[in-house]
């Protein structure tokens, strides 16, 4: 079976924040640095340090591409985590202007009882939320994100986003008074008859104009 | 045999080919209509009601039948005017 393309560029902070856009508000109250001395594989992890003093938090994120993402379509984040705080990730939906249109999911990555490396992960799922469609999506924005009020520091580390093996989804044709045939992606089908096709493909349907019973 | 033409369907759509998003299981439906004719009765040169399949009709007046309906029409053998 295929290994999932993980769809986050430099998930492991080799490269440093490359492909992230990182930020930092105010350094006095909380950064984020390059950490080569503790980290879950490779050579580095992306460490938050908060000062404890009071103020906004720092963080990084990261864009996902509306044209890599199937509508209904099931996704998996899973990060690698080393904290004494609670860290958050927040994933949201962007439109086409990159303006907010809602939160898609959250997940809150709280510090074990004993310390050490940990995985946090969620499903996020592309169904978009009512009164908007699919048409209005940009970018999925995945923020992780550090604050606290207190002095504490955590590392992050093999973050990946995938998706997960496709869900199937049936579609039955009828047709009425009379039973006819229908294609669907050129494979013929007859009224009554169920097709399985991938949740979020877009399938044709074509009908005869005229039939003769 | 009978004709019968595509008219719709469930969502309303007229085209015989649909393309849709799938996000969910779905039932998909095709409207069909029976395909129709028109049939005219006329007598002349005088004014002769006819029956077709029981129904009076009128020279002039036409009645609706669908593609491959048999039909029956009955006039008088003789009438007095």
């Amino acid at each position: 079976m295929a290994t999932p393309e993980n769809m986050l560029t430099n998930p492991g902070f080799e490269d440093d924040f490359a492909g992230w856009q990182v930020y930092i508000p105010d350094p006095t109250t909380s950064t984020v640095v390059i950490d080569t001395a503790n980290f879950y594989s490779g050579a580095k992890s992306a460490k938050f340090i908060i000062t404890g003093v009071a103020g906004g938090g720092s963080g990084f994120n990261q864009r996902i591409d509306k044209s890599r993402l199937i509508e209904g379509g099931k996704y998996r984040f899973r990060i690698k985590y080393y904290t004494n705080f609670t860290l958050r990730v927040w994933f949201y939906f962007r439109d086409i202007n990159d303006a907010v249109i809602t939160e898609a999911a959250r997940l809150f990555l709280p510090p074990p009882s004993t310390p050490g490396w940990q995985t946090g992960e969620i499903e996020v799922t592309m169904t978009m939320p009512p009164g908007t469609d699919w048409s209005m999506f940009g970018t999925l924005q995945i923020i992780i994100d550090g604050s606290n009020n207190a002095p504490s520091e955590a590392n992050v580390d093999d973050l990946e986003f995938y998706a997960e093996a496709p869900t199937m989804v049936t579609i039955t044709f009828q047709s009425t008074p009379i039973a006819v045939t229908a294609t669907v992606d050129g494979t013929t089908v007859s009224s009554g008859q169920a097709v399985q096709v991938q949740q979020g493909a877009t399938v044709t349907v074509t009908v005869s104009a005229e039939v003769t019973v | 045999m009978a004709k019968y033409r595509f008219d719709r369907w469930e969502d309303g759509s007229t085209s015989t080919t649909r393309t849709l998003t799938v996000t969910g299981d779905l039932t998909i439906t095709a409207y069909y209509v029976p395909v129709t004719h028109q049939v005219s009765y006329n007598s002349t040169p005088i004014v002769v009601p006819a029956t077709i399949d029981g129904q009076t009709v009128q020279p002039g007046q036409a009645i609706t039948v669908e593609d491959g309906q048999q039909i029956t029409i009955t006039v008088p053998e003789s009438v007095e005017v």
